[in-house]
């Protein structure tokens, strides 16, 4: 039976597979992301998309984060910690590698804007180095479980902030336009805070497993 | 499509195959929910693929979606492994 189902999902991915192939090429949004970079004060494209065009998904998705963080923290009860990795190996990870990953974490935020990098990549990166920490017993700051899920809505403040901030005293009226002269140094302001809360609640979602020791 | 696109087309459709068999065929919720991060991983490849259009120039819109999906599939999955938990720790009562 078990067999039989393989090979439905098997001959399911291999007509998947043929449609894809059988699909038209199209331009894509390429040509159009490009031309209009200028306005968007970044010139990575990638980073004008999250940041620029398609403003609001990026925003909705900081709300997704901080969702689950909360989500999972609503979950109780919850198993005792477990005991923290110690050793050399685990001591000498956590004293070497953190430093440099939060390092690697603030070039790849600042670098975001004009190369591949950015605000989820930096975030991802710090949230390992604070995990890193955690399960070797050094509880990185923000140290209660509480804390780092306040602090996961930090990117949803800042873009809120901004953006609301932004239409009320270029007197446009238009949420989330960031206008072309401050437009780099808004977006950076707002991936900053948006690094520190997505990092912050992916702690928080880490932290959710475990009751607070 | 180039054989090279063609063969990571054919990569990401096995991985999202692989997936959903594993999310369907198993009654291990934590099997079903690495089973549904295959599937993702499948689409993301997928997406990454279709960025390269036919003139070789990269469109940015599927790799920021793609970057977005990641931080989600991140987060659902938390959640994901804390439901797991406490639905385990609720059926040993």
């Amino acid at each position: 039976m078990t067999v039989l189902v393989g090979v439905g999902f098997a001959l399911v991915s291999l007509a998947l597979f043929a449609a894809l192939v059988a699909t038209p090429e199209a331009a894509g949004l390429g040509a159009l992301a490009r031309s209009e970079i200028a306005e968007t004060g970044v010139s990575n494209p990638v980073t004008a998309v999250l940041l620029d065009y398609r403003a609001y998904d990026t925003l909705l998705e900081l709300v997704v984060v901080l969702l689950a963080a909360v989500a999972a923290g609503a979950l109780a009860p919850r198993d005792p910690a477990p005991a923290p990795l110690d050793g050399p190996v685990a001591e000498a990870a956590a004293g070497l590698l953190t430093p440099g990953i939060v390092l690697v974490a603030g070039y790849l935020l600042w670098i975001g804007s004009k190369a591949p990098g950015g605000a989820f990549q930096a975030a991802s990166l710090l949230a390992g180095g604070l995990i890193l920490l955690e399960v070797t017993g050094k509880t990185p700051p923000p140290r209660s479980e509480a804390a780092s899920r306040a602090l996961a809505g930090l990117g949803v403040l800042a873009f809120l902030v901004v953006g609301v901030g932004v239409a009320v005293a270029a007197g446009s009226g238009v949420f989330l336009d960031h206008p072309a002269p401050f437009a780099g140094s808004l977006i950076l302001a707002i991936e900053s805070a948006a690094t520190l809360g997505i990092a912050a609640g992916l702690l928080a979602l880490f932290r959710a497993g475990t009751a607070p020791a | 499509m180039s054989p090279v696109d063609l063969l990571y087309t054919a990569l990401a459709v096995a991985l999202f195959g692989l997936g959903l068999g594993a999310l369907a065929l198993s009654a291990r919720p934590l099997k079903k929910l690495l089973g549904a991060n295959v599937m993702g991983t499948g689409v993301f490849s997928l997406l990454i693929v279709t960025a390269r259009g036919p003139d070789g120039a990269t469109d940015p819109v599927p790799h920021a979606l793609v970057i977005t999906g990641i931080v989600v599939t991140v987060a659902a999955t938390g959640l994901g492994l804390a439901l797991i938990r406490r639905t385990r720790s609720a059926s040993k009562d």
